[in-house]
């Protein structure tokens, strides 16, 4: 595994309605990333050890449609190691891939911070590392999502005719 | 807000509707594929991938390409997704789970509330 040479960096922010306690704890178990990491229709299983150099694994296997043997179904893996683990505040960990067919320019870094807002929390993602530059193999995911979008915005044109 | 016509809000709604289809435009995701190349995991005749291949031509989403006595089918970049960068690629991965997320957590809470009544 080797650190990417990318220079940029994706930030997210999000509000939750939990305490950071909660929103920690379903983002480091995996009985409960397995609920919400999966990809859309499909299904995933998490290894976590949750230490400074303890690393995950995160199986997503996506289904690309009822008509296809199970044999094809498509399952890729989200691995890292933790370089800071801060509960309930803050994790640092690296993010690579396996099971993708084509190379992904190697280990990016992910930094969440879980900021206490008196009952909810403001979860701040920063995605580091990231290269510039298409790359078709991650097609996959943002594709499936995409069409899900579309889906969604063709079922609210049709309901208006 | 865009506005669709209503034909080529059919058009496309009829090219996704089927999950062959979307399997095909799955691959087609990946790279370039022959017509063998898009049939060969669905257990279906050549005529029937002929079939979807038209529809998403049809939907402009598929076009292709005459290659020797093959047929070379790819994505139309003029089609509903252009964007090839890494960024907007994990924005999007991020987007989806952190919605997840969020319905996640909102389940768990139901949960907990019938529990303590």
């Amino acid at each position: 595994m080797s650190l990417s040479r990318g220079s940029h960096t994706l930030e997210l922010r999000r509000v939750f309605g939990a305490p950071p306690e909660d929103v920690f704890r379903a983002w480091t178990e995996p009985a409960q990333l397995r609920e919400w990491f999966r990809p859309p229709g499909g299904s995933s299983s998490a290894e976590v050890d949750l230490r400074v150099d303890g690393q995950y694994r995160i199986s997503m296997r996506a289904r690309l449609g009822r008509a296809i043997r199970s044999s094809t179904a498509k399952e890729v893996y989200v691995v890292g190691r933790f370089l800071e683990v801060d509960p309930p505040r803050r994790l640092v960990y690296t993010f690579d891939w396996e099971g993708l067919r084509q190379s992904l320019a190697g280990e990016t870094l992910v930094t969440v911070e879980f900021h206490d807002r008196g009952g909810s929390t403001e979860l701040v993602l920063r995605h580091e590392r990231l290269r510039r530059g298409g790359h078709r193999t991650f097609h996959s995911f943002g594709w499936r999502t995409s069409l899900r979008s579309l889906g969604r915005v063709v079922g609210r044109a049709n309901r208006k005719h | 807000m865009v506005k669709y016509s209503s034909r080529v809000l059919d058009s496309t709604f009829a090219a996704l509707s089927d999950p062959i289809r979307r399997g095909i435009l799955d691959r087609l995701a990946r790279g370039e594929a022959t017509v063998g190349e898009l049939a060969a995991p669905f257990r279906v005749t050549p005529p029937a991938i002929s079939h979807h291949l038209r529809v998403l031509e049809a939907a402009r989403l598929v076009t292709r390409r005459r290659l020797g006595r093959t047929q070379v089918c790819r994505l139309r970049t003029g089609g509903m997704r252009t964007a090839a960068d890494w960024i907007d690629h994990y924005r999007e991965f991020w987007t989806t789970r952190l919605d997840a997320l969020d319905e996640h957590l909102a389940r768990s809470a139901q949960v907990r509330q019938r529990g303590r009544r």
